[in-house]
C-alpha cells in the first residue's frame, strides 16, 4: 500500500498513537525532576500557561500543517512546508522534520532497549538480594561503561538494542492500521494499567512498612508544596516552558506526519486537545505520582533533591522494589520498565514513520524498503551514540536532535503556517470540521504569543547562563564580569565550555574530539537529508517536464 | 501531606482529569474515523 492510500482506522486508534506519541520516558521521569527543581506546585501554574500558549496552539498548527500536506499527498515536512510556503527555500527548512526523526530515535532506540532489557532481569530475578549498590552499578556494566575504556561496548546492550529496534522496524513495516495503529491501542491502555498499579501501591506505603523511612505521601507533599515566589523567577518560566514543549513531541514532524493521514474534512481540533490533555493527565497526574512518592518514601527528601532524574529510573527503582517482598518485587519492576518500555515504543515508532513516509512518497520506495533504509540509517547513527556514550556522542544527539532543532523548528514552522500561508487560511485550516469551537482568541495566539514564546525559548537556549540562573546572570553582566555561559547552551557547547578550561588532560581532549565528531557527523546527516531532497524535488521537475 | 500541597493538587488533577476525560469522551463516542459530523 503506497504512504498516499494509507489512512487511520478509527479515531481513538489515531488519537492514542498521537498521545503515544506525547508520551515518552520523559512523562514519568523528566516532569517530576523539573517540577521538585522549579518550585513545587508552583511549577504548574506557568507549566499549564505554557500548555495553554504555546502547547496546544502548536499542536493545531502541527496537525494543520499535516492535514493540509497530506491533501497535496505529502507526509513528511519537506513536501508540507513546499505546498504552504511562497519559496523553494520552505521545502528545505523541512529537512528538520527529518533530521530530528533520524537522530531522535538512532538514541530514543537504545534508552527503549534498557527498559527492555531491566524488564528482562527483572523476570530472570537479577537484582534479587542484590544491594542498592551493586544494583546502581549493574546500570554500568549494562551499558559497559565506567570501565576504563575509550569505547564503551556491552554485548547485552547491543542485543536488546537490535531486537528493540527490530521491532520497531517490523511493527512499522505492517503500515499505519496494522502497525501502528495496533501497537498504540494496545501498548497505551498497558501503559495505564502499569501505571496506575505502581502509583497506587506507591501512594499506599507509609513510613515503617516494607522497610520504607517515609510515608510515600510525603513525596507528593513535597512535590506539590507550592512555593509562590518561584513565580517571579525567569529560570521557573523558562523550564515550565521547555517541559511543555518537550513533553508534547512538537517540532519534530511526527505530529504532522500522522496527521497527514486524516481525511480533508475530518476534524482535528478535538482530536489534537484530546491527544494533548490525555498527555497531561499522564506526566502531571500519574508521572507526579510514581518515582518521587517512592523515593522519598525510600531515600529521603534530601537524596531526591539531590537525584532525582533519568538515570535513577534504572540505578534506584529496581532497589525500592526490592523492599516489597519476591513476587510484588518483580511485579513492580515489570510494570515499571514495561510502561517505560510502552512509552518509548509508541513514541519511537511516531518518529520513524515520518521517514518511512518521506522515502515513499517523495523517492516511490515500497513501505518494506522504505523501512530497511531507516534500519540502516537508524543503526549507523546509533553505533557513536552507544560505542561513545562515555564520551558525549550521545549527549550531543540529544542535544542537537532532540532539543535545539525542534525549537528552531517549531519555530520555524510556526512562521510558514500562520504569516506565510497566512492567518486565515491557517485558522480556516485548523478549524475546519472542528467537533469543538476553538475561541478565536486562539488565532490571535497562534499567530503572535506561540511564536513569541518560541523565540524566548530559543534565545534562553542560545544564552542559558551556569545554574539556569538569570538574574545573577544579568547581574554579572552589567556589574561588567561578563555572561556566565553554561556549557549546556547552545554557545557553550559550541566554544566547549568547561571542557577547554580542563583541556589539559587526555580524557577532556578525547571528549572534545568525539562531541567535535559527532557535531559534524550531524551536519552531514542534515546537509544528506537537504540533498535528498534537492534530488527528490529535481526528479519530480524532471518528470513532469516529461 | 499541608493544606496548601493537597488544594494545589487537587485543582490540579481535577481539572486535567476533567478535561481530558470530556475530550475523550467526545472521541469514543463518535468512534470511527470518517464518522465525525462534517463528514456525515
Amino acid at each position: 500500500m503506497g504512504s498516499s492510500s494509507e489512512r487511520w482506522g478509527s479515531r481513538v486508534g489515531l488519537v492514542l498513537a498521537m498521545a503515544g506519541n506525547a508520551v515518552g520516558l520523559g512523562n514519568f521521569l523528566r516532569f517530576p525532576a523539573q517540577a521538585v527543581a522549579n518550585g513545587g506546585g508552583a511549577f504548574i501554574i506557568p507549566y499549564l500557561v505554557s500548555f495553554l500558549v504555546m502547547g496546544i496552539p502548536l499542536l493545531w498548527i502541527e496537525w494543520g500543517l499535516g492535514r493540509y500536506g497530506g491533501q497535496h499527498g505529502h507526509h513528511s515536512t519537506p513536501g508540507m512546508l513546499d505546498v504552504v510556503g511562497r519559496s523553494r527555500f520552505w521545502k528545505y527548512v523541512g529537512t528538520f522534520g527529518i533530521f530530528t526523526n533520524l537522530t531522535v530515535i538512532a538514541y530514543y532506540t537504545y534508552i527503549e532497549s534498557w527498559t527492555l532489557g531491566y524488564v528482562w532481569h527483572t523476570i530472570a530475578g537479577t537484582f534479587q538480594n542484590a544491594s542498592s549498590t551493586e544494583i546502581s552499578h549493574y546500570f554500568d556494566q549494562y551499558l559497559g561503561i565506567r570501565n576504563g575504556g575509550v569505547v564503551n561496548v556491552s554485548r547485552q546492550a547491543l542485543f536488546f538494542f537490535v531486537v528493540t529496534l527490530g521491532l520497531n522496524l517490523w511493527i512499522l513495516s505492517r503500515g499505519l492500521m496494522r502497525g501502528v495503529e495496533i501497537a498504540s491501542k494496545i501498548g497505551m491502555p498497558i501503559l495505564l494499567g502499569f501505571s496506575v498499579f505502581l502509583a497506587f501501591r506507591i501512594l499506599t506505603i507509609n513510613e515503617g512498612e516494607l522497610g520504607a523511612v517515609n510515608d510515600a505521601i510525603a513525596g507528593l507533599n513535597f512535590l506539590w508544596e507550592p512555593q509562590f515566589d518561584s513565580l517571579t523567577n525567569p529560570k521557573v518560566w523558562m523550564a515550565a516552558a521547555g517541559q511543555v514543549f518537550f513533553t508534547l513531541s512538537v517540532g519534530m514532524g511526527s505530529i504532522q506526519c500522522y496527521a497527514s493521514y486524516l481525511r480533508e474534512k475530518e476534524d482535528i481540533a478535538l482530536s489534537a486537545s484530546s491527544a494533548g490533555w490525555m498527555n497531561e493527565f499522564i506526566e502531571v497526574i500519574l508521572g507526579g505520582s510514581i518515582i518521587v512518592p517512592v523515593a522519598v518514601a525510600y531515600l529521603g527528601l534530601d537524596w531526591v533533591i539531590a537525584n532525582v532524574g533519568f538515570e535513577m529510573g534504572f540505578r534506584t527503582m529496581p532497589t525500592l522494589f526490592q523492599h516489597w517482598g519476591p513476587w510484588f518485587a518483580a511485579a513492580g519492576g515489570i510494570a515499571w520498565f514495561g510502561l517505560l518500555f510502552f512509552a518509548g515504543i509508541t513514541s519511537s515508532l511516531a518518529m520513524g514513520q515520518p521517514v518511512v513516509a518521506f522515502l515513499q512518497d517523495e523517492f516511490s520506495l515500497s513501505r518494506e524498503r522504505s523501512t530497511l533504509v531507516l534500519g540502516i540509517a537508524v543503526a549507523l547513527l546509533a553505533a557513536p551514540c552507544i560505542l561513545f556514550y562515555e564520551l558525549g556522542a550521545f549527549d550531543e544527539f540529544d542535544f542537537w536532535g532532540g532539543t535545539f532543532s525542534l525549537v528552531l523548528f517549531a519555530l520555524l514552522e510556526s512562521i510558514a503556517f500562520m504569516w506565510v500561508f497566512g492567518r486565515g487560511r491557517a485558522w480556516e485550516e485548523i478549524t475546519r470540521g472542528a467537533e469543538i469551537r476553538i475561541p478565536r482568541i486562539f488565532s490571535f495566539i497562534a499567530t503572535y504569543i506561540t511564536p513569541l514564546f518560541l523565540i524566548v525559548i530559543f534565545l534562553g537556549a542560545l544564552v542559558k547562563p551556569i545554574g539556569s540562573e538569570w538574574t545573577s546572570a544579568f547581574e554579572s553582566l552589567f556589574a561588567g564580569d561578563g555572561w556566565p555561559l553554561s556549557h549546556d547552551s547552545v554557545l557553550g557547547r559550541l566554544m566547549n565550555v568547561g571542557l577547554v578550561d580542563a583541556s589539559a588532560g587526555s580524557s577532556a581532549s578525547r571528549e572534545i574530539l568525539v562531541r567535535s565528531g559527532t557535531r559534524l557527523l550531524l551536519t552531514l546527516t542534515f546537509a544528506a537529508i537537504a540533498g535528498a531532497i534537492f534530488v527528490a524535488w529535481r526528479n519530480r521537475r524532471k518528470e513532469k517536464s516529461a | 501531606m499541608s493544606t496548601t500541597a493537597l488544594v494545589m493538587m487537587s485543582a490540579t488533577w481535577l481539572v486535567i482529569a476533567s478535561v481530558a476525560g470530556v475530550l475523550f469522551y467526545r472521541i469514543v463516542r463518535t468512534k470511527k474515523s470518517g464518522d465525525s459530523p462534517t463528514e456525515r
